[in-house]
């Protein structure tokens, strides 16, 4: 593969993939800094890697997987709990810009109840919530990338969605 | 865990077939529990969505400038492949040889030329000198005897 090729179809996957992978960091770690970081990190490595990666199908997998890895060796080196937040971050998160400004604030406000409620999830179930919701992957992909049983994928999906569709139902309805 | 909630699962990411789908809107109609989780995964699934936060444009500008570096380097490092160093070397040996012998080509002309002139020169003297000297007339005789007289 030539560089042209490569860069073309780099650009190819990172404009299909670089919303859901950014929310899924963004979400995981609950830091914009670091999310920024490791999606910088991730993206320059799938541009590296990108003519050795046979199955282009896999593209996605290995996008998360490898979000994935870079989050958790940020939580090893700092030491932090991936349920800590900073308010700057959450602020920063909401900032946006939107010509409806009644709309842009009932969707931040969404936004940092999604966020919050997240937050109070178990980092595991979260994990696997997220994979599901912003990777689309099927409960046996979710399983290869957490090395865990299907079943127990299920059950935490399970346990997620039921923990916060409690907390989201009343507000949204 | 039971069945109907893989299905519904399902549902939301429109992995189910057609007779599925039959199955799972059958059993909707008749199942009260079956109702408010489906309720509740659409509600999430909207939620989640809803609480994605765009791509930020300075962050876009970031990777794309890293990716650009990438490849510039990339270049760079290509150029520095064993095939390429040699390549270039020999260019580079070659390009000195033609200058030397350039050079040398170049001082042997400006000798010639020097030697044309000197030669030019040295005719011109040796005509000057012939043209110089008194003219004599050759005359034979009848005893077989040549007889050389001044003009």
């Amino acid at each position: 593969m030539n560089l042209q090729n490569q860069q073309n179809e780099f650009l190819n996957y990172y404009h299909r993939y670089k919303q859901v992978v950014y929310n899924y960091a963004l979400k995981m770690s609950s830091n914009k800094m670091v999310t920024d970081d490791i999606v910088q990190t991730v993206f320059l490595k799938l541009f590296e890697h990108l003519p050795g990666i046979r199955s282009k199908e896999s593209i996605s997998y290995w996008l998360f997987k490898s979000t994935r890895n870079e989050i958790y060796a940020f939580f090893r080196k700092k030491r932090v709990d991936a349920g800590s937040s900073s308010l700057e971050d959450a602020e920063h998160v909401a900032a946006g810009s939107s010509a409806n400004v009644e709309l842009q604030y009932e969707l931040n406000n969404l936004r940092e109840i999604v966020r919050a409620e997240l937050e109070t999830l178990p980092l595991e179930q979260k994990d696997a919530l997220l994979l599901r919701e912003y990777g689309g992957f099927s409960y046996r992909e979710i399983g290869e990338m957490l090395q865990i049983d299907e079943e127990l994928v299920k059950s935490r999906l399970f346990k997620a969605r039921t923990r916060l569709a409690k907390k989201l139902i009343p507000v949204i309805d | 865990m039971n069945d109907i909630y893989n299905i519904i699962d399902a549902y939301t990411t429109g992995a189910l077939s057609p007779e599925e789908e039959q199955y799972l809107f059958a059993t909707l109609a008749n199942d009260a529990e079956a109702r408010r989780y489906f309720k509740e995964r659409q509600v999430l699934s909207l939620a989640l969505k809803a609480a994605e936060v765009p791509f930020p444009a300075e962050l876009d500008e970031a990777v794309l400038s890293r990716v650009q570096g990438k490849r510039t380097a990339t270049i760079f490092n290509g150029l520095l492949q064993p095939v390429y160093v040699t390549a270039i070397s020999a260019a580079a040996v070659l390009l000195v040889m033609f200058l030397f012998f350039f050079n040398r080509v170049e001082s042997y002309r400006s000798e010639v030329d020097h030697a044309m002139i000197e030669i030019s020169n040295q005719k011109q003297t040796i005509d000057l000198l012939l043209n110089g000297l008194p003219t004599i007339q050759v005359t034979s005789q009848n005893n077989n005897r040549i007889h050389i007289a001044n003009n």
